[in-house]
This record gives C-alpha cells, structure tokens and sequence, in this order.
C-alpha cells in the first residue's frame, strides 16, 4: 500500500510530468485558456494513460521487445480514438474547443514515456497507480495555469464572472505569450520551491527520453 | 495561387505552430541548446512533415474516407507516420550517408514529432487540396525551423547572462518565448 | 533475423492491429449514432433560435453560393403556420484560424433574424469571443456580434467597423463573418424574390457615373476591352443638348477569389467622371463597396496609369480586392476612351 502511495505521490508531485520532467507541454498552454478545457484535457489525457498503461502491463510478457515500439503506438492511438469518439458524443463543446489537441494525446510524450520506462516493466497495479499519479499530476497544472489565464485575462471562472464588472480583463494572458508567461512563472515557483526542499541535497537530473538526445549523441529512442 | 500564398504565410508566421500554437514544445525546449543541433532537427522535421503530407493526404481521401473508417485516422496517421520515419532511416543510412549523419540521428526522435501529426489532422479539418496540404506543410515545418533557430540564437546569449536565481534554466526559457511571440503577434496584420 | 521470426513478429504485430482497429469499430458503431444525434440537435437549435416561430424547416437546394470559398452545408425554409418565413443556411467558409461555421436566417422581407455562430477556431480571447454569449460589442444593450445582425435589412451596409462593429482586436474575424452573413443575404435573397440586397448603386443607373449629361441611352454599339478576362456588360452614352459628352460601361472580372463588377463613366477628353463599385464577391473584398474608394477615381485622366499604392489607396484589409478593381476600371475606360474615338456610339 505504502509502495503504491509512494508511486502516486511520485507522478504527482516529485516526478510531475510539466514542471519536472518537462514532457507534455504542448497540450498544457494551449488549451489552458479557461479552467474546463484544463480540467477537460487533464481527464481526457489521464483516462487514455491509465488505460493505456493498464493494457500494456497487462500484455507486457507478451509484447516482443523488438516491436514493443509499434505496439505501444496502436495501443495508445487506440485509447486516444475512444477518447476522442467519447469527447464528441458526450462532450461536444470541450471537444470543439480543444480541437486538435484531443488526436495529439496520442503521440503526448508522457503516455510513451510512462509506458516505456514503466508499466512494460511493472505490475498491473502499480502501473494504474502510476497513470493515475502521473494524469493527475498533469491536470493539477493544468488548473493552475487555467485558473490564473482565465481568471484575469477573462475575469471569469469557469465561465461564471467573478472579478467586479470595473475589473478590465488582461486579454494578453489568454493569447499565447501569455501562455508562455504564465507557464514560466508557475514553473519558476515550483523550481524555487524544489529548490528550498531539496536545500544542500543536489536534484536527481531528470532526463525525458522523449524530445532530447543522450549526451553520447545517439538518439533514445528507437 | 494567392490563396496558396495565403496559407503560406498564415502557417509559417501568423500561425507559428510553436509560438502561436503551442504544437511541439518539447522538442523546441528539448533541442535548442545547439543552434546546429535546432537546425538539423528542423530540417529533419520539415524533410518528413512534406513527405508525411503527401502520404496521409491520399490515404485519407481514397482509402479511409470511402470506406466510412475515418475514426482509424489517429491509429493510421500515427503508425504510417512511425513507419516512415523508419524507411526513410533506413534509406539516408544506405544510399546518402551524408545527408544521415547531418539529420539521421534526429529521425528516432520525429515519430512522437507532435508537429508533424497535427499537420496531418489539419489538412484533413481545414478541407485542403492535395497542393494546398503541401504547402501548408512546408510553411508549417519552415515555421518550426525559424521558431527553432531563434530560441537557438537565444539561448547562446543567454548561456552568458546574468539570469535571477529564481528563472534559471527552464522558465527563462518560456519567459524569453513568451517575447518572441509578442513579436510574433504583429504578423497577424499580414494578410486581410 | 531468421524468417520464422519476421513472421512471427509480424503475426503478432497484425493481431494487436486487428484488435485495435475491431475494438475501435464497435467505439465507433456506439458513439457515431449520438454524434450524429447531437450534430442535428445543434443545427436544429440553431435553425430555432434564428426562426424562434418557425413550426418546421424544409431542406431546400434553391439557395445556391456565389463564392467558391463559401460553401454552404444546407438550407432550409422555415415553415411558419400560414407560408414560408424565410430561409435559413448553414455555412462554413475561411476565417483566420481555420473555417468558420455559421447559421444564417433570412426572412421574407428582407430582414436578417439572426446569426448563430456553430464553429469558430480563432484565438481565445479575441476572435474566438464571436461565440462567446458574454461577449457584448453593445455593453448597454448585451448585443453579442452575431446579435447585432439581427433585425439588420439587407439593404443596410456592410462594411466592418462602420456598419458592423468589430469585435476588439479581432477585425479578421469580425470581416470574415460579416461576409458570410452578407453571402447568405444576398442568395437568400435571390431565392427569395426580393432583390435589391445590397445597397446597389446601379439603381441610379450609368447617368450617376456621367454627371455632365442630360440624357443617358443606351449605346448602339458596345465597348469591348483588349485586356483578356474583362467582359464589358452594358456600355451607354450620355448626350448633353444632342452632343455626346461621355461614355459609360458596367464591366466584370475575376478579382482575388471571386469576380469584381464596376460601373465606369468617362468623358470625351478622357476623363474619369465616375466609377461605382457594383458588386465584389470577394471573401472579405465587401469593404471596397464603400463609396470613398470608388471617389478615387473621379478626375483620374484615363490614360494615366491607375496604381494600388501610388496614386489610389487600397481600403485597408482588402488589398487584393482594390488592385482587382482598379485593374478593371482602369480597362474599362481604356476600353471607352477608344470607343469614343472610334465614334458610332
């Protein structure tokens, strides 16, 4: 149980996929620019990363390591299908306001990334446990960013007014510099808080393996 | 022809897939800390968005489409796209070396390229003929290259600079593209 | 690799595509049935908030589009308890970020009865607030943009920024709707019988471009241009006490993505007396239709050249429209120049 909490608390907070590792970035300001499109993404996204992570641990014996590659891809591709067939049934509005971005879940590099490094190799439990911990400590961010952009570039939260009528909305933070901006300074806070917590212990460099080479020069991915 | 100029410089400037779109930030945080590296990478991107373009065009028009199977899209896109990076490895290994060695070892990278994915779905949304797909792709990836290469040239500056504590690494980064987009903003008087 | 391995691998390669792809198909079979459901409950919220006392709607294919980038999805005749109420058509044509979807409601008499905004891609926070039921171009009176085309004649002007207010920052967007708005109206109207949609000058006739004459008849012989894609319509002589003292043409030709159509008047030195922009079906070329562009003209010797950025002014937003047009004035009184001295007007 405690091993189980731990790998939560990883995804979460420790390991958390946009401020730490830095992977999955693009859906994250892009449709952050009001809260139920951030809390739309960040379920949309959990849902095809548990399922995803849930199947591939369950075959993981039975997946070739030579074409593991191949194989996460139409798993993946067919979780982000059902997700995007469900969306536009029974979500039609967040569907249309994410647009693109429902179809590029399927090459989001934390799902490859998790399913790689994790649930090829770990049991069915942890792996859920892991999706679950690594969705929702990408939708937190999500709302974070979500909540100051539509709160001050709109004045609204969830689409219901809350700052004073006098109140001129900030536009800028709704378009994308303003995305960039709000990111950079979330991301500045969390730095400076990991930095505080982890005061004299030097951070574990957390490498992705998903948009960056090895130091050798060889690429990571196959 | 004008309409294709159009989309030309909507796609490669006013709609920067980068810095107005978000699309494909990993790679754009991930490999700009070389400028011969962003380079290569946005050569070998451009090399497979046009050529991946020009593959899932017809297959959706004359194969899933006819067949009623468009909800295969994502699954088709995105394995015809892995496969292709595949040969096209294979191939600069064995018959223009060269060409590999300058962009070759960026190729693994491209598959989970989000850039090149979301061109293949655009083309298909915004109803574009098979020329219209080419040039949007091209305009799409030269816009990846240019967003690529001036964070590039940022970013050598910025190895020297003094950053607050606070900013270092990463979120200067963001702060820094968060300037370019501004300037980016003003090409959206570009066309009527 | 040994072949038995290939084939192996390849075997179970197939197995999980084959899996895949079935799985998705019962996916598809369960949900495309409410997809479909919810697409026809968005039109037909949209056909009733456009026709709110309308008591059916009938698919009609009268109605037909005059722009090749605006395509119309369906249009329908509100069926109302005694007669047609009017038309109603979806339409999808370019805006800025992608296409734009519109519900567009015409009534009988000529009057828009709303724009029902079903898609839009622009930015958010700028265009994208032309959907946006918060958003007021009228704080005072909670007009959302596509609200204020409600109540709007045909007749009325067109022209963002004047007519029409934009939406902050998002001019494009505002333009490109307004032009589908106008699009619908004008073949709606067509349909519909009732003529006379846009603010249309050529009521007044060629004598509005030949103000120096008394009379103005029909010319018996045509003017006809070198330049190739011009085609001159009606050319007409305006006499003074018996003396020719102009001529006057309405000519068409192909301007950005659609086709231009202005009426020239010149005089017998070679003057341009006047020039009216009758029709332009460019997307987003209506702005050329506003008199101050077409005033330009007036007093230009015909034989000068006749340049966008030198001596006349493009109507900002709509270059390509203004070069098309001045390009066609510009042949159109060549052409008359030489037909009035040819003579046998």
């Amino acid at each position: 149980m405690k091993r189980l909490f731990g790998v939560f608390v990883n995804g979460l907070i420790v390991e958390n996929p946009l401020f730490v590792i830095m992977i999955g970035l693009c859906s994250s300001m892009a449709v952050t620019t009001t809260v139920a499109n951030g809390i739309g993404m960040g379920v949309a996204l959990t849902f095809v990363l548990v399922m995803s992570e849930l199947i591939i641990s369950l075959f993981r014996n039975l997946i070739p390591e030579s074409i593991r590659m191949p194989i996460f891809l139409i798993v993946i591709a067919a979780f982000t299908t059902i997700m995007d067939l469900e969306m536009k049934a029974y979500f039609p509005v967040l569907s249309k306001s994410m647009g693109v971005f429902i179809p590029l879940v399927v090459v989001n590099c934390i799902i490859m990334g998790r399913v790689e490094a994790f649930s090829s190799k770990q049991p069915v439990a942890d792996s859920v446990v892991d999706g679950l911990g690594m969705g929702l400590g990408y939708t937190w961010v999500l709302i974070a960013l979500a909540v100051v952009r539509e709160l001050l570039g709109n004045g609204t939260l969830l689409g219901r007014q809350i700052m004073p009528s006098s109140f001129a909305p900030m536009i800028f933070l709704i378009l994308p510099p303003g995305g960039f901006l709000v990111f950079a300074l979330w991301m500045a806070a969390s730095n400076d808080l990991r930095r505080k917590l982890l005061a004299g212990k030097k951070p574990e460099p957390t490498q992705d393996n998903c948009c960056t080479l090895r130091e050798n020069g060889s690429a990571e991915k196959a | 022809m004008s309409d294709l100029i159009k989309i030309f410089v909507a796609a490669f400037l006013i709609n920067n897939i980068i810095l107005m779109r978000f699309i494909a930030l990993c790679s754009y945080i991930g490999m700009t800390s070389d400028v011969g590296q962003s380079v290569g990478m946005g050569l070998a991107v451009t090399f497979v968005t046009v050529m991946a373009s020009a593959v899932t065009w017809p297959i959706y028009y004359w194969i899933l489409k006819p067949n009623g199977l468009e909800f295969l899209e994502i699954l088709v896109f995105i394995v015809v796209i892995a496969a292709l990076v595949q040969l096209v490895e294979f191939y600069l290994k064995k018959s223009v070396p060269t060409l590999y060695h300058a962009m070759g070892i960026y190729l693994p990278l491209i598959t989970t390229n989000c850039a090149i994915l979301a061109v293949t779905f655009d083309q298909i949304t915004n109803n574009y003929n098979f020329v219209q797909s080419i040039v949007f792709s091209v305009a799409v990836s030269l816009g990846y290259l240019l967003a690529m290469l001036l964070l590039a040239g940022v970013r050598q500056r910025l190895k020297n600079s003094p950053i607050p504590a606070f900013m270092m690494d990463t979120p200067i980064l963001f702060l820094t593209t968060s300037l370019i987009a501004v300037a980016f903003m003003g090409f959206a008087g570009l066309i009527k | 690799m040994k072949r038995r391995q290939m084939i192996k691998l390849g075997l179970i390669l197939a197995v999980y595509t084959i899996v895949g792809c079935v799985g998705l198909a019962f996916v598809y079979n369960s949900t495309s049935k409410t997809i479909a459901q919810r697409q026809e409950a968005d039109l037909q919220a949209g056909l009733r908030e456009v026709f709110p006392k309308a008591t059916g709607f009938t698919p009609t294919d009268t109605v037909k589009s005059t722009n090749p980038n605006i395509v119309f999805d369906a249009a329908y005749t509100a069926d109302g308890p005694s007669g047609s109420l009017g038309i109603a058509v979806k339409v999808h044509g370019p805006s800025y970020g992608g296409p734009t979807t519109l519900i567009v409601g015409v009534s009988t008499d000529g009057t828009i009865t709303g724009v029902k905004v079903l898609e839009n891609k622009d930015t958010p926070g700028l265009g994208a607030n032309a959907e946006s039921s918060t958003y007021y171009v009228d704080k005072a009176t909670k007009t959302t943009f596509p609200g204020q085309f409600a109540g709007k004649k045909l007749t009325d002007g067109f022209v963002v920024k004047k007519d029409v207010i934009a939406i902050t920052s998002a001019t494009i967007t505002s333009r490109s709707i307004t032009n589908l708005v106008q699009v619908v109206g004008k073949a709606a109207s067509e349909v519909l019988g009732i003529g006379g949609s846009s603010p249309s000058p050529s009521s007044q006739g060629p004598s509005a471009v030949l103000p120096s004459a008394d009379t103005v008849r029909t010319s018996s012989k045509a003017a006809t241009s070198s330049v190739p894609g011009v085609s001159i319509l009606e050319t007409s002589v305006g006499t003074k006490a018996g003396t020719i003292v102009g001529a006057s043409a309405k000519a068409k030709a192909k301007s950005y993505d659609g086709e231009v159509t202005v009426l020239v008047g010149v005089s017998t030195d070679g003057t341009i007396l006047g020039v009216q922009i009758l029709e332009c079906t460019d997307s987003q070329g209506s702005p050329i239709l506003a008199p101050e562009f077409a005033q330009q003209f007036a007093g230009k010797k015909a034989g000068a050249p006749l340049e966008v950025g030198t001596n006349i002014d493009a109507v900002s937003g709509a270059t390509f429209s203004s070069r098309g047009a001045t390009a066609l004035v510009k042949a159109t009184a060549d052409a008359l120049v030489k037909a009035l001295a040819g003579g046998g007007l």
